[in-house]
């Protein structure tokens, strides 16, 4: 409905529209009810929310986050392969030998064979992988007898092996039963010798008892090896032992004798982290041998497959310096428990780095886009506070991440439950996995959320938002790797957002298992504790100080 | 012309939220405070602020840093006055600042839009971050649009329209909601003169045609004088004149011009005469004589002086005129006053 027409000046000639281009529609009034700040900060959620999705490059993030960490697993679950338990892959029963031997050097350059006593084969086994040094050849024989398979391997040496060479052959078997499953289940060290100094050789044999070992608390299972000293001069000899986790108790006997047991840490193990190694030191005179024992009592029941590492080197002879290692695999209780890891290493693997990506495309624009236009002007001049409107941005940016960490790792582990064929029981049981996502995703919500809101907040421009978020994040990391190594501490460590985080969903996901640190996994939490608070300090601070019309 | 529609625009103003308050007694003013005093560590923002600003269009005159942002940002509850209160459509200001941000309507100064933005979406989100549900936003986001004159373009992204089209969208957004008082800060600020003219017949139409009240705070005088009905002309953070354009400049109906010529030096001659007399006189930049004869039927009789007093030094009074004060005029002289130590 027209209007009175507006006032035309002169020389200002008509339009259609009137000369102002206004179609005079009239003013009309609105009588309808307005909301409550709850419901303003939540349109104001959901309303940015929208927008942003809006955004072909935000999409095309969240889509990939999606297919990356979603496709695989949902398809292996889909076609019965993806495996959340499985046997224990070293788990043997009482009736296989359990005895390892070590083969020590090669005294003949010519082709040997040994046999593969201490493997788990059935005539399920389809498939040997053998890998072999540079110039080496191996391969396996394996025959049926029943249902066990008998399995050597043959060894090739090359036609002019170098002295004090170390072959490290590792031979693996794949079983046809069950799809996936790769059980490496013996390391052949080989040690071409020096022929000049062949009298200064030390050889050893490693003998384990018989299985005895149930997995329950209290079982004990004992390795007896001799080193014998073939050389012409004392020798001292270092005797590790790795794998055991804290409820594992270690006594260790030079000929019947109990003998303190040492610790130290060095760096490597699951996942680069520090790692304790026990040793003791063995003194043998030349010409003479000395019976190892080395006792290992679980003080509760094994929770989950346990390898124990035995290897011995020598302190003055490089030929017996090498990795001479072999292991023992003991019997499971329980069937091993692959869940956490999947979730945590592939499903939720790529997740930081889209999180990362994220945030520096959206939450770097949150605040800086508002300082740069002055939207902020008219935020504060309508029923907000700024509580509301730093809560808010938060949401946003929650929500945002969220998308691209918790929905798709639930919709995953619920898509994996409902395709995969597992117990009741299970379902029960990993009940903690749900809790694990969310408390997960929402230590990475958190994390990169506070961090690009906070660099938002200082800066109007959102490149430079951005570029801090990525740069802040790849610094920690580096500087972290390189106080790790320069002060061979573990400490390092903690400078590290993207470790720090991964530390804890380790634990959310109960893979700590295996990794000794020199300090409470929750130091970890308490550094990106410390980072959101200040984070969250930052932005208050500057939003504080941002005045209507400033 | 300007205020062309003047005379059609005149009709009942529409029944708003001020109205709603009638049955607990209707509040007289749209902004009333009293003795409001804001302290920032040294400087002294508002000093002692006593205003009532009536219901209608009201000007905020003022230089920079006179306090105006200052006083809006304490009038909508966003900083709390150091001292005194005062009310905004009948809210105290001290307490109930959400009340009053859902009630006005609020144009920047500066730059505010999101660029990212189409028009529609940007005032259908500026509804809701007051508090109307998203449909009514959006219905009342093209209404909007569409009064102001803001056509299929709305679909566009913000970044990609004019000075003038932007000023328009920052208009749309303080009125989706229907605000009962409408703050808007130099609103034709950096607009080309079509622009200008466009932008103060909408403002117009709003205060006079559609009867909203409005707080224009404005250092473009012109603005002001052809807008509001009422001026609050404000300096270093206080308070120097307020009250109806058109009695404030009826006021100075009594204020003659006089040009002279004569030998140098004899103004002062001119000026003591015409003080003997019992009039205000003095020299003005240009040569010419102010004279306030005070009273208006004092008028006559000092046209009368003024010839005595050219006669009496020897001067040629060459000519006479009743002064024709702008607001500009008004504005310049508060100030003026203040500098002197006239107004506290």
């Amino acid at each position: 409905m027209a209007g009175p027409p507006l006032p035309v000046p002169p020389g200002v000639s008509t339009s259609p529209f009137g000369w102002t281009g206004i179609r005079r529609e009239k003013y009309t009034r609105w009588k309808g009810k307005l909301d409550g700040r709850d419901k303003i900060v939540r349109r104001m959620v959901t309303e940015s929310v929208m927008f942003n999705l809006k955004n072909i490059g935000v999409v095309i993030l969240v889509v990939l986050a999606w297919l990356f960490s979603m496709l695989f697993p949902v398809l292996q679950a889909a076609s019965g392969g993806l495996p959340l338990e499985m046997d224990n892959p070293s788990t043997f029963s009482g009736s296989e030998p359990t005895s390892v031997t070590m083969h020590q050097n090669i005294t003949n350059l010519s082709v040997a064979e040994y046999p593969l006593v201490g493997a788990n084969l059935t005539n399920e086994t389809q498939f040997f992988t053998v890998n072999v040094p540079m110039g080496w050849s191996a391969f396996v024989n394996a025959s049926t007898a029943g249902p066990k398979v008998k399995a050597s391997l043959v060894v090739i040496p090359p036609p002019h092996p170098m002295p004090f060479d170390i072959a490290d052959i590792m031979v693996q078997a794949m079983t046809g039963g069950q799809r996936g499953r790769q059980d490496t289940f013996t390391t052949v060290s080989l040690v071409v010798p020096d022929p000049m100094m062949t009298l200064s050789q030390s050889a050893y044999q490693l003998e384990f008892a018989k299985d005895t070992y149930t997995g329950k608390a209290g079982d004990t299972v004992k390795a007896d090896f001799y080193i014998n000293n073939t050389g012409s001069t004392k020798d001292l000899y270092n005797v590790t032992f790795t794998g055991m986790a804290n409820h594992w108790k270690t006594k260790a006997y030079v000929n019947g004798t109990n003998v303190p047991i040492k610790t130290k840490t060095v760096f490597g193990g699951p996942r680069d982290y520090m790692v304790k190694i026990s040793y003791i030191q063995v003194s043998v005179k030349p010409g003479s041998s000395v019976l190892c024992t080395l006792e290992f009592k679980t003080t509760r029941d094994s929770p989950k497959a346990t390898a124990i590492s035995v290897g011995v080197s020598s302190n003055n002879d490089r030929m017996v310096n090498g990795e001479y290692v072999t292991s023992i695999s003991l019997k499971d209780t329980k069937k091993m428990d692959l869940t956490g890891s999947i979730f945590l290493n592939n499903v939720m693997g790529v997740m930081p780095f889209f999180a990362l990506l994220l945030a520096a495309v959206v939450g770097s624009r949150m605040i800086a886009t508002d300082l740069a236009e002055k939207s902020y002007n008219l935020y504060f001049a309508r029923p907000l506070t700024k509580k509301d409107y730093i809560l808010g941005k938060f949401g946003i940016v929650s929500i945002i991440l969220g998308l691209v960490t918790m929905v798709p790792s639930l919709i995953c582990y619920a898509l994996v439950l409902s395709l995969t064929s597992i117990s009741s029981t299970y379902i029960i049981d990993h009940l903690w996995v749900w809790g694990a996502i969310i408390g997960y995703s929402l230590v990475m919500i958190l994390t990169f959320g506070t961090m690009s809101l906070a660099f938002s907040a200082l800066t109007p421009r959102r490149f430079y938002a951005a570029a801090a978020v990525v740069v802040i994040y790849l610094v920690t990391a580096i500087v972290g790797q390189i106080a790790t190594f320069a002060f061979s501490s573990d400490y390092g460590i903690l400078i590290s957002l993207g470790n720090d985080m991964n530390l804890v969903g380790m634990v959310a996901f109960q893979q700590m298992a295996d990794v000794t640190l020199k300090f409470p996994w929750y130091d970890a939490l308490i550094v990106l504790a410390v980072l959101w608070v200040v984070c969250g300090f930052l932005v208050w601070y500057r939003v504080d100080r941002t005045e209507l019309s400033e | 012309m300007k205020g062309g529609s003047k005379k059609k625009g005149a009709k009942e103003r529409p029944p708003s939220a001020v109205d709603k308050d009638d049955e607990g007694g209707r509040p007289e003013y749209i902004v009333e405070t009293h003795g409001i005093t804001k302290r920032f560590e040294n400087i002294v923002a508002l000093d002692d602020i006593s205003l009532k600003v009536p219901i209608g269009a009201t000007g905020l005159l003022g230089p920079n840093g006179a306090g105006k942002s200052t006083l809006i940002r304490v009038l909508i509850g966003l900083l709390n006055p150091t001292s005194g209160g005062g009310a905004v459509l009948g809210k105290d200001i001290s307490t109930e600042g959400f009340d009053i941000r859902q009630r006005i309507g609020y144009l920047p100064e500066h730059e505010c839009l999101i660029l990212d933005m189409d028009a529609v979406s940007f005032c259908t989100y500026m509804g809701q971050m007051v508090g109307m549900a998203r449909s009514d936003a959006l219905q009342r986001a093209h209404e909007v649009l569409h009064y102001i004159g803001v056509g299929e373009e709305r679909y566009r992204k913000i970044q990609t329209y004019s000075t003038g089209m932007r000023q328009k969208i920052k208009l749309a957004q303080a009125l989706v909601h229907d605000p009962d008082l409408l703050l808007l800060d130099e609103p034709t600020n950096g607009l080309d003169p079509r622009g200008r003219d466009e932008m103060l017949n909408l403002i117009w139409s709003l205060a006079h045609d559609e009867k909203k009240n409005i707080l224009l705070s404005s250092h473009l005088l012109p603005d002001v004088e052809y807008i509001c009905d009422n001026v609050v002309i404000m300096s270093s953070g206080q308070i120097l004149k307020q009250g109806n354009i058109k009695e404030m400049l009826m006021a100075s109906k009594t204020v003659l011009s006089v040009r002279i010529k004569g030998k140098p030096d004899v103004e002062d001659a001119f000026i003591r005469e015409l003080t003997k007399a019992g009039l205000e006189a003095e020299l003005e930049k240009g040569g010419n004589v102010r004279v306030d004869a005070g009273k208006e039927e004092r008028l006559a009789g000092a046209y009368m002086d003024v010839m005595r007093a050219g006669a009496a030094t020897n001067i040629q009074v060459r000519y006479v005129s009743q002064s024709a004060r702008s607001l500009e005029d008004l504005f310049l002289e508060v100030i003026r006053a203040q500098e002197k130590g006239g107004h506290k």
